[in-house]
């Protein structure tokens, strides 16, 4: 009885606002988390937006695609222009601006069926591969010929950029005195093009290293045969900034323009270079006085 | 989608990523001034949710980065793998961070992502000013390259950066979280 009691008196002890605050108290809490709930859904529809916007963006810019091709193949003006340039505009040139010349080397001879052999491993996006390309086409259509020579630039976001240039993916070259090799590892995008095979990456980790680069593996890198190496752009990237091929190539045929001292007379000191490996052959080409005075400094 | 496109959607959830930051930057003021205040109520908010959008930002990251490399066929040059080293892991460990809604995960991740932010701060500058001639740089794998270059100012290390910017505000902001369900 007396714990009946005191059941029944524990109620009467409690004070009656007490389960009201409580109730009122669980209505707060569950209000508190009906709006905390609210702001975080509206938190995350923020992110989804921001990624909805993205993805707006993304189909309405990246479908206005006004991107350069990686190349096009090379105008045949532009192609013509610079294999024929005059022999008096090797003459007088000279060395021009070159600011380097093929480096002698000592290793076993480079050749490919009995002819010398030229390797170039370089990449369409590279500026100075760029530069590079227009000495060489000079120098090389002097002992050979190429087809299907492509045009392209070098990247859009590296230094001296959208450098007009050929490019020799998907190209050939003929010649009776030389084999020419070129390697385009990627493309002005930095897509993977060519890939070296062993024994061309051996001969450029061996000798595109010091005392003949400060920058080991850069790249153009060229082996002459065996003979002579270079690494990097022979003159001055500049000189070819804001001009198109057609200027470059039009160019080439004045020998007081800048790009004339520097990219034949880059053309010259590779010319060179070739005549010493093909024991001065063709003799039209290497015994050019200017050429031969180049032959007699490279070593 | 074409890479352009790809790169147009990195870019802008970069930029987002940089709002976000500061957005977080002006509630975490707000709400040490007044915690009971509107900003400072919705960073107790965004406090509950800020594992799992960090968790977000490093996973996007983390597949962006692998669509560049393994799609796309950009070759990630030695400061980008840095960068990569420091993002990958990021992934997992806010994943479970959240999952455990372990409010002390900015222990892990803040080192992690500081280093992650000071190598994509080089890299960025690196590209601003390519002639730096940096040993980290091989021709063949250049890190002065912009594969991306987007609304004039957005790079590959850039978005890294924001990511990682973002993952440390949002990680920070995760400690204060309440710690009922």
């Amino acid at each position: 009885m007396t714990a009946k009691t005191t059941k029944t008196a524990k109620p009467a002890k409690t004070p009656p606002t007490r389960p009201a605050n409580a109730r009122a108290r669980k209505s707060a809490i569950t209000k508190a988390r009906k709006q905390s709930g609210s702001r975080t859904t509206l938190i995350i529809g923020a992110v989804v937006a921001v990624v909805g916007i993205a993805l707006v963006a993304a189909v309405a810019r990246g479908g206005n695609n006004s991107s350069i091709p990686d190349r096009v193949p090379a105008s045949p003006a532009v192609v013509a222009q610079v294999t024929s340039v005059s022999p008096s505009v090797f003459s007088t040139v000279g060395v021009g601006t070159a600011t380097s010349a093929p480096q002698p080397i000592s290793s076993a001879p480079l050749t490919t069926n009995g002819k010398p052999r030229i390797l170039y491993i370089g990449a369409e996006y590279c500026p100075f591969c760029a530069t590079e390309r227009w000495a060489m086409v000079l120098a090389l259509s002097r002992f050979g010929t190429f087809t299907n020579l492509q045009q392209t630039q070098s990247s859009s976001s590296d230094v001296f950029p959208n450098t007009h240039t050929f490019s020799f993916y998907g190209s050939t070259y003929t010649s009776k005195y030389i084999v020419f090799e070129p390697v385009e590892t990627e493309t002005r995008t930095g897509k993977p093009l060519e890939t070296p095979t062993a024994e061309q990456a051996q001969l450029m980790a061996t000798w595109d290293v010091a005392p003949y680069t400060t920058q080991p593996g850069s790249i153009p890198f060229m082996n002459f045969g065996g003979r002579y190496v270079t690494t990097g752009a022979t003159y001055d990237a500049s000189v070819l900034q804001g001009k198109t091929a057609e200027q470059i190539a039009t160019a080439l045929h004045d020998p007081s323009s800048p790009i004339a001292k520097g990219a034949v007379g880059a053309a010259n000191t590779m010319t060179a270079a070739i005549c010493k490996l093909t024991n001065g052959q063709p003799a039209n080409v290497c015994s050019d006085p200017t050429i031969a005075g180049i032959m007699a400094k490279l070593g | 989608m074409s890479t352009q496109s790809f790169s147009v959607f990195f870019a802008t959830l970069a930029v987002a990523c940089w709002a976000g930051t500061a957005t977080a930057l002006v509630l975490a003021y707000l709400h040490r001034r007044d915690p009971e205040s509107g900003a400072g109520v919705l960073y107790g908010d965004l406090s509950r949710v800020a594992l799992w959008i960090a968790f977000a930002v490093a996973m996007t990251t983390t597949l962006g980065s692998l669509y560049y490399s393994e799609i796309a066929h950009f070759v990630p040059c030695k400061l980008c793998w840095y960068q990569r080293i420091a993002m990958y892991p990021l992934s997992i460990t806010l994943l479970v961070g959240a999952l455990r809604r372990d409010r002390l995960v900015w222990w892990y991740v803040v080192p992690v992502a500081t280093l992650g932010s000071v190598i994509s701060i080089y890299h960025t500058q690196l590209q601003a000013f390519p002639s730096q001639h940096s040993s980290f740089c091989t021709t063949t794998e250049p890190c002065t390259i912009r594969y991306v270059w987007e609304f004039g100012f957005v790079s590959l290390p850039l978005m890294a950066l924001s990511a990682f910017a973002v993952i440390i505000a949002l990680v920070l902001i995760a400690r204060s979280a309440p710690t009922e369900p």
